[in-house]
């Protein structure tokens, strides 16, 4: 694997994934601690043929996506937007690629702004994501 | 709970949703691990870490109270929520363990750029201390 780059380097256009990663019971047992009510969908059976992947694991995806290429020291999370397409189903792998798609600065800090896509093992579009992430606190 | 976002009108207070930010457990959530590479200089999993930069506790992660929302109104809305919702937000004020967050979501009045397929809503989170920390909007599909 290439060795990881500050994100101060990233550059409006960098690509970033395919990220591949699958969705266990064990990851989603894991999420839901946080929670202390959570939903039953994530842990036996919805609507959509089986538990769902919880949100937060979702939410963490542009994380993962630019976590491989770059490292930061603090990042911040500033802004999000999410749109939710279909549920992720526990048990199947999910693929996020994404780009950098601005960088500006605001009053002496830095920001970068990512997109996503998540889709899961089938194709399936699950969700597109937004977020901006000041790089230097 | 499964309301119908066409029963709603503007105004309407969407049933809040709140929680203990409990350190132990949010040093080891995905945002928070994906974060940062090294646990002991972590301003999300290492408590005395944060204090040192002058945190009350660690930050929780922006993907954490977020998802927060989010679990709001799955849990309002269900299926319409899971297929469709739309969620856009603004971090406004850091969240540390130890907080009390509360997320919340009103009805709004329909704005002419509104889509007409969903129903808009206000979004937002508030501390113990009634501080907003999250703020933005959400859009159910009719």
């Amino acid at each position: 694997m290439a060795q990881k780059r500050p994100l101060e380097e990233a550059q409006v256009g960098e690509e970033l994934g395919p990220i591949r990663y699958k969705v266990s019971e064990k990851l989603v047992k894991k999420s839901v601690e946080l929670v202390d009510e959570p939903h039953p969908w994530y842990l036996s059976n919805s609507p959509f043929g089986g538990p769902i992947v919880p949100p937060l694991i979702i939410a963490s995806d542009y994380i993962r996506a630019w976590s491989v290429k770059f490292f930061g020291e603090e990042p911040i999370h500033t802004k999000a937007e999410h749109h939710y397409i279909n549920p992720a189903k526990v048990g199947k792998e999910l693929i996020v690629t994404g780009k950098v798609t601005d960088r500006y600065n605001k009053r002496g800090r830095d920001y970068l702004v990512f997109e996503t896509v998540t889709k899961d093992e089938d194709g399936l579009e699950i969700v597109r994501s937004k977020n901006t992430l000041l790089i230097n606190l | 709970m499964n309301l119908k976002p066409e029963d709603l009108k503007a105004g309407s207070e969407i049933p809040s949703l709140t929680k203990d930010l409990v350190e132990e457990r949010l040093t080891q959530a995905d945002g928070s691990i994906l974060l940062d590479e090294d646990p002991e200089k972590s301003i999300y999993r290492n408590v005395e870490y944060a204090r040192q930069k002058g945190m009350p506790g660690v930050l929780i992660a922006g993907v954490v109270t977020m998802s927060l929302i989010s679990e709001m109104l799955q849990k309002a809305f269900g299926e319409r929520w899971v297929k469709g919702g739309k969620l856009s937000v603004t971090f406004i004020n850091m969240a540390f363990s130890g907080d009390v967050v509360t997320a919340k979501a009103v009805v709004k009045e329909r704005a002419p750029e509104d889509p007409p397929e969903y129903l808009p809503l206000e979004v937002w989170m508030e501390n113990q201390r009634g501080e907003k920390t999250i703020v933005g909007s959400a859009a159910v599909p009719l």
